[in-house]
């Protein structure tokens, strides 16, 4: 390369190296490019899935949710956002292909723009229907706390004890910070930045200084601490995340991941992209698609605490199902909520089993 | 409503085929990683396709272009402090000079301001004109002209002393 940089060679140069580029990377078929349209919309959707994932260890605590839309409408129901944590044994992991066409499970979260209540369901990229669930929304009287779905990222934030929940209902790229004072005196303050990509931060922090909950995909995500337990959660490339949890005496609790539906039919996609604008409120369609996975043996199921609470992990064959196909992950909270539990079998088809436990 | 949805979703189809190569060139020569490339391109993607239905044929690999550089601005705006690299991947043949050369340059343009390497990729890879990267990016058409200036004598100063340096 002559040091004479002029402009033209300047040109030429930028285009030889981005052309050098795209030899190194060849140019993708039509087919992986339709896939890609689809990882494309789907890739937003981790923001949500991460957070759901998250929200699936914090909402343990609380049972509770808040979804709030870009119309600035918030809604409270019970957390069975945590719901979304749907698994396949590893016997069947085994038989998920990696290209093609066929995902084993895709879960939807909607929220419906007229009762307010979210729509979980559970089915397979088929259409078939494994499992839904329509929560109705409900008050808070405690202090809880919440997860925040602006549209379809994922923030999490902190409700006080009085109910009024310090909730920030922001439009992409703006951010946003809360406070609030939980039951036992400690002040939390929660920030995040709601990205105009998939992208998400959101941290919440104990005045102590303590990171209660940080997670920004895109990155390997930050630890959690949570009742002196510490959560540490890693992505691995654009379409994984998982957790693990270890116990207060440097144990492993226990570990999980989510795995992004690579191959759902563009039929499949989540009804925001056809009906809601970048700018518009999100419209009653609005949902996040996905799948997840955890790698847990048929019929194995661990007790573990969190905190205060009791985690159970069930499998179907523990519920009284078929062998093979969801674990549900059930926690007892020291406020004696408990989450939900979902129960699919998809050779049944229509299987839907809720329980809450009070 | 379903047959407007297909119809959209074939015209998006087609446009991601086509618009594809040229928004994952540019996204790379501003990032200088191939992974963040493709990751600005798809949430360029999402985007366009979101706003679809008001972007003209046309005028979609402009807004696409737009949007890519957009996030990147946010992007590196979010990540201020962290000194963003080129991760230019390892020659998986023999080096010679054009490889040299192209990641050469690609790694020069990582150490420029990242104004400066916006306007450079955009005004002379892109081959936008002043006024269009000046609107493009929200700048005036001066700071066009002094990134673009700048920019282009910090790489010759840069390329002498890497040769220099190499000799």
């Amino acid at each position: 390369m002559t040091p004479d940089l002029t402009e033209q060679r300047l040109r030429e140069q930028l285009t030889a190296a981005a052309d050098g580029e795209s030899d190194r990377y060849p140019e993708m078929d039509v087919d992986t490019l339709l896939a890609r349209g689809e990882l494309v919309l789907r890739r937003r959707r981790l923001a949500l899935l991460a957070g759901a994932a998250v929200a699936g260890l914090v909402l343990a605590f609380s049972g509770w949710a808040v979804l709030s839309d870009r119309s600035g409408e918030d809604r409270t129901l019970p957390a069975t956002i945590s719901t979304v944590d749907e698994s396949v044994t590893e016997l069947d992991l085994g038989a998920i292909p990696q290209t093609g066409r066929v995902t084993p499970l895709v879960a939807e979260v909607g929220v419906d723009e007229v009762s307010g209540s979210l729509d979980f369901l559970l089915r397979t990229d088929d259409g078939a229907v494994l499992a839904s669930r329509s929560s109705v929304p409900g008050g808070m009287d405690e202090a809880r706390w919440a997860t925040m779905i602006p549209g379809l990222t994922v923030a999490l934030l902190p409700i006080d004890a009085t109910g009024a929940a310090p909730i920030w209902i922001g439009e992409p790229t703006e951010q946003g910070s809360a406070a609030t004072r939980t039951p036992d005196g400690r002040m939390l303050v929660a920030w995040w930045t709601v990205g105009s990509s998939y992208e998400t931060f959101c941290d919440v922090i104990w005045t102590d200084g303590k990171t209660a909950f940080s997670a920004y995909h895109d990155v390997s995500l930050p630890s959690v601490v949570m009742d002196d337990t510490v959560f540490f959660f890693g992505s691995v490339g654009p379409t994984y995340l998982g957790f693990i949890g270890p116990s207060r005496d440097g144990g492993v609790l226990g570990t999980a991941g989510v795995q992004l539906a690579l191959n759902v039919p563009p039929d499949h996609l989540p009804a925001v992209w056809a009906d809601a604008g970048d700018s518009g409120p999100v419209s009653s369609g609005a949902r996040g698609l996905f799948a997840t996975r955890i790698p847990v043996a048929d019929g194995e199921a661990s007790l573990e605490t969190i905190g205060d609470a009791k985690v159970r992990l069930l499998t179907t064959h523990e519920l009284g199902g078929p062998d093979g196909l969801m674990l549900v992950a059930v926690l007892d909270g020291p406020r004696g909520s408990v989450a939900g539990v979902t129960y699919a079998d998809p050779r049944v088809g229509t299987v839907t089993g809720i329980t809450d436990v009070e | 409503m379903a047959k407007a949805r297909a119809e959209r979703d074939t015209q998006f189809t087609a446009f991601v085929e086509t618009a594809s190569p040229s928004l994952l060139r540019t996204a790379w020569l501003l990032t200088g990683d191939h992974h963040t490339a493709h990751e600005l391109v798809q949430a360029a993607l999402v985007k366009t396709y979101l706003a679809w239905p008001r972007v003209r044929p046309e005028g979609a690999a402009a807004y696409a272009r737009r949007v890519l550089v957009n996030e990147r601005t946010d992007r590196w705006r979010r990540r201020h402090g962290e000194v963003v690299l080129a991760e230019v991947p390892e020659p998986t043949a023999a080096p010679d000079d054009t490889v040299d050369d192209r990641d050469l340059i690609v790694r020069l343009l990582g150490e420029l301001p990242e104004q400066q390497r916006r306007v450079v990729v955009l005004r002379y890879y892109v081959d936008l004109s002043e006024q269009a990267v000046a609107e493009l990016l929200g700048i005036s058409v001066g700071s066009v002209k002094s990134a673009a200036s700048r920019g282009l004598t910090s790489l010759r100063a840069d390329l002498a002393t890497t040769e220099g340096g190499s000799r």
